[in-house]
């Protein structure tokens, strides 16, 4: 590809800005590491289990541990995108299908500022308008009368919860996927569309066909948004409670990685090992982020080469 | 046998359309709130609300100035910072894609779109905050930079390859050089989308929250100090302030979403507006 | 100086190990106009674009043998240096739509230097587009885009681009496969009219269109050079059979 001086001349001029940019990757993994490594030397892996949060002047007494950051970001970005995913279905085929050509255009542009819209506005809105919503009318009766079923067994008392975090999330995340959903359609050759069609099939069947060529492509389009969800920190800080409880229940507030270190950053430069512990939950959560959207993005790849045979 | 498959299909289109129109129905509620409760505030005020300083727990009223200032400043010099380099790689990988480091590069860059900005926001806390002993302007600007430069790689890759292969081929077979190519005929070709990914760029960077969090600093007695000074900007200040306790500052944050939804919905429609592109 | 603007010895031209070209030897005199003839498929394009280095672009293409541009090894120069005086039209018009329609004539004479002051800029755009027929037609409007443009008037603007380049020789890809006849006849002329200044190199699947514009004709043929010559002794007593069967569109 490099066929002259002149073009030698831009290629290694450029270079050093690729090589810069992976080294920026590396430098950002390997100084979360640094900063964390004080902590995991300390506590080691009661780090991940453990659900104590004591910060202390004596260095001896501080114990911290990650487990219900961990798991609350799991639970609330799962459900999260479990909510978003048939949303996210249902946008599409409306867009893309359902909506003669005048109406889904509006649609879409809905979708999009949806899309752009900033967290922060998101995150306020579900805690002044949601939370006070949902405790009265949906949380409160699913703890009276279903309060048998561990999902709902604890009291919620101010509202804020895995539940409303998660819906909020949903809310926000929808629009990327169904922005993923729609090029991901878009890019699957009309000639199935039609063949199905043609048939003799009606339009509810040919979207299910459409959505089993789709299939390998949603998942990967979920793990995407998963991974958005999870890194996610202003929606949740705002509506998931900021409690250091490890809970299952869905009506109980807890803390996920993001909202932690948001909430913990300033003071925690007081103590010996807080900062470092919120280094180690960083890093944990910036492989895991990296892990799957590498994964949503190789499988995109693969279901592309497929769909193109 | 045929009936109850027509019946299907009207149901399954029904609930497909019914499930659309709720999924976007909170931006109403949203938007509506906003005008409420952030209108309520603007009217007590005024202009007053976008010029003064920010309310203390000592005395409630008060406006977002040194917020916007915050803001605009740091969104555009992210954007100085961010542009060129991912103009450049963005092109770099387009026009040399069979090299093994134009294929790394292809993943590096989108694998940094899976970094979360908190993590961004520590890392750049870590290697120019603590250095410089103070939060300030500039590290929240290079902060959103980072959170910039993959989005904008993926606007103006895109855009690269969108050139028709007959015009590449044209510059070529006229004798042109690869860079004279970009700066004569690719840049003018695809002038409109360009802009357009700049834009929304500004837009994303513009209302981003977690990148300030621990970089920025919350400027409040004073408009503006300075780059290496502490500032602010209006997504952290609604994030602070809806975090906190008073009501006073609630009603400033909900003030505060008002002038940014306003921002943001401005600025999408110009950016939206500018897709028409060139005549081929 | 070499009497020959192009000399080709044994030219091989593999694409992803499928053979294009095999021991295609041909030579071109200056100032004349060469038509390489034959069916579609023949590898007229793969040898036009070996000529101006083109062919590097293309993925897996692998070229052996000689080739020789103006004296010189195609290979041995910098092929951006190459495409300047070697310049091609391709078949299908290609203007750049973003310019004006006398920006997009005046774009490689600016940037080869061939112009130094707008005034020569403004002339040569006028000779350019004189030269092929089109100046009466665009005059009024240099300013416009060319979308607003015929096929066959975007074809001969993308030719008076290439001639207001100044290259030394010209190459044309099939210039008049998607065009109407009335651009065709307009093209040819223009083509014909500029033989004294420079040397053309032209592919075409028509054998007609070979007959009006030639002086010299090579016929390729799977990948390989069937007959060549002077046009009028190959259209009159065409040596073999394969060209016989051409020249009566039977192939």
């Amino acid at each position: 590809m490099l066929f002259s001086r002149s073009d030698k001349i831009l290629f290694y001029t450029t270079l050093p800005l690729a090589v810069g940019v992976v080294g920026l990757l590396l430098a950002i993994a390997s100084s979360l590491l640094a900063q964390a490594w004080p902590s995991f030397e300390r506590f080691g892996l009661e780090l991940l289990l453990s659900s104590t949060w004591r910060p202390s002047e004596d260095p001896l007494e501080e114990l911290y541990g990650l487990a219900p950051a961990i798991v609350g970001s799991l639970y609330v970005a799962l459900l999260a995108t479990a909510i978003s995913i048939p949303l996210s279905i249902s946008l599409m085929l409306t867009v893309t299908e359902v909506l003669p050509r005048g109406l889904g255009t509006p649609l879409r542009y809905v979708v999009e500022v949806m899309g752009g819209l900033p967290t922060v506005v998101y995150g306020l809105w579900g805690s002044s308008v949601l939370v006070p919503l949902l405790r009265d009318n949906v949380m409160k009766p699913l703890h009276e009368y279903l309060g048998f079923i561990p999902l709902f067994s604890c009291r919620p008392l101010t509202g804020y919860s895995v539940l409303t975090a998660s819906l909020v999330l949903a809310i926000a995340s929808t629009p990327y996927m169904t922005a993923l959903l729609i090029e991901g359609y878009q890019m699957v050759p009309s000639k199935y569309r039609e063949g199905a069609y043609s048939l003799g099939a009606l339009d509810y069947e040919v979207y299910g066909i459409m959505l089993g060529i789709l299939k390998p492509y949603v998942v990967a389009a979920a793990l995407l948004s998963f991974s958005r969800a999870l890194g996610e920190t202003t929606i949740v800080a705002l509506t998931v409670g900021n409690s250091m409880k490890l809970t299952t229940c869905l009506l109980d507030p807890t803390y996920t990685i993001p909202s932690l270190i948001a909430n913990q950053f300033d003071s925690a430069g007081l103590y010996r090992y807080a900062l470092p512990t919120l280094f180690a939950g960083a890093l944990i959560l910036l492989l895991v982020c990296l892990a799957t959207s590498y994964l949503g993005i190789r499988m995109v790849y693969a279901w592309r080469e497929r769909v193109y045979v | 046998m045929y009936r109850s498959r027509v019946l299907k299909n009207y149901l399954v289109l029904a609930l497909v359309t019914a499930t659309s129109l709720i999924s976007v129905a909170p931006l109403a509620s949203i938007i509506y709130t906003a005008l409420v409760e952030g209108g309520r505030v603007l009217l007590e005020l005024g202009v007053r609300f976008l010029v003064e300083l920010p309310p203390t727990p000592l005395s409630p009223a008060g406006g977002i100035a040194p917020a916007l200032v915050g803001s605009l400043v740091a969104s555009t010099l992210a954007l100085l910072i961010a542009v060129p380099p991912s103009f450049a790689l963005a092109y770099f990988v387009t026009e040399f894609p069979k090299h093994l480091v134009s294929k790394v590069c292809e993943v590096v860059v989108r694998s940094f779109m899976g970094v979360p900005s908190i993590v961004i926001s520590m890392f750049v806390y870590y290697v120019l905050v603590v250095p410089m002993g103070t939060q300030s302007v500039l590290a929240g600007s290079v902060a959103l930079s980072l959170v910039a430069l993959p989005y904008a790689y993926v606007y103006f890759t895109s855009a690269f390859r969108s050139i028709p292969s007959s015009i590449r081929e044209a510059a070529m077979a006229l004798g042109m050089s690869r860079l004279r190519a970009l700066v004569y005929v690719y840049v003018g070709l695809l002038r409109r989308p360009l802009t357009t990914g700049i834009l929304v760029t500004y837009l994303k960077v513009f209302g981003d929250t977690a990148p300030l969090l621990f970089t920025m600093g919350f400027l409040t007695n004073t408009i503006f100090v300075g780059l290496l000074q502490p500032g602010n900007a209006l997504p952290l200040l609604i994030f602070v302030y809806a975090l906190s306790p008073y009501e006073a500052f609630h009603r400033v944050a909900w003030g505060a979403t008002l002038v940014l939804l306003a921002i943001y919905l401005a600025l999408f429609t110009v950016a939206r507006g500018l897709v028409r592109g060139v005549k081929l | 100086m070499s009497a020959y603007a192009v000399e080709v010895e044994n030219l091989t031209v593999r694409i992803r190990g499928a053979e294009i070209l095999r021991n295609v030897t041909l030579r071109v005199r200056r100032n004349t106009i060469f038509v390489l003839m034959g069916p579609s498929g023949s590898g007229k394009s793969t040898f036009l674009r070996t000529l101006n280095r083109l062919i590097d672009f293309v993925d897996g293409a692998e070229v052996r043998g000689t080739v020789r541009v103006l004296g010189q090894d195609v290979y041995s120069v910098d092929p951006y240096r190459l495409r300047s005086r070697v310049v091609m039209v391709s078949q299908e018009p290609n203007p750049f739509p973003h310019m004006t329609i006398y920006d997009n004539v005046a774009l490689p004479a600016k940037l080869n230097r061939v112009a130094r002051s707008k005034q020569e800029l403004d002339e040569l755009v006028r000779w350019a587009l004189e030269r092929v027929m089109l100046w009466d037609e665009v005059k009024d409007r240099l300013r416009d885009y060319p979308h607003t443009l015929s096929g066959g008037q975007k074809q001969r603007l993308c030719l008076a681009r290439a001639l207001a380049a100044k290259p030394e020789i010209l190459l044309l890809d099939e210039p008049t496969a998607n065009i109407d006849p009335v651009n065709t006849i307009k093209i040819e002329e223009s083509l014909r009219n500029l033989r004294d200044e420079l040397t053309i190199i032209m592919v075409t699947h028509m054998p007609h269109q070979a007959a009006r514009v030639a002086d010299y004709v090579a016929l390729l043929y799977g990948g390989t050079v069937i007959e060549e010559g002077p046009a009028r002794e190959v259209f009159m007593n065409p040596r073999s059979e394969v060209t016989n069967r051409f020249l009566r569109g039977a192939l």
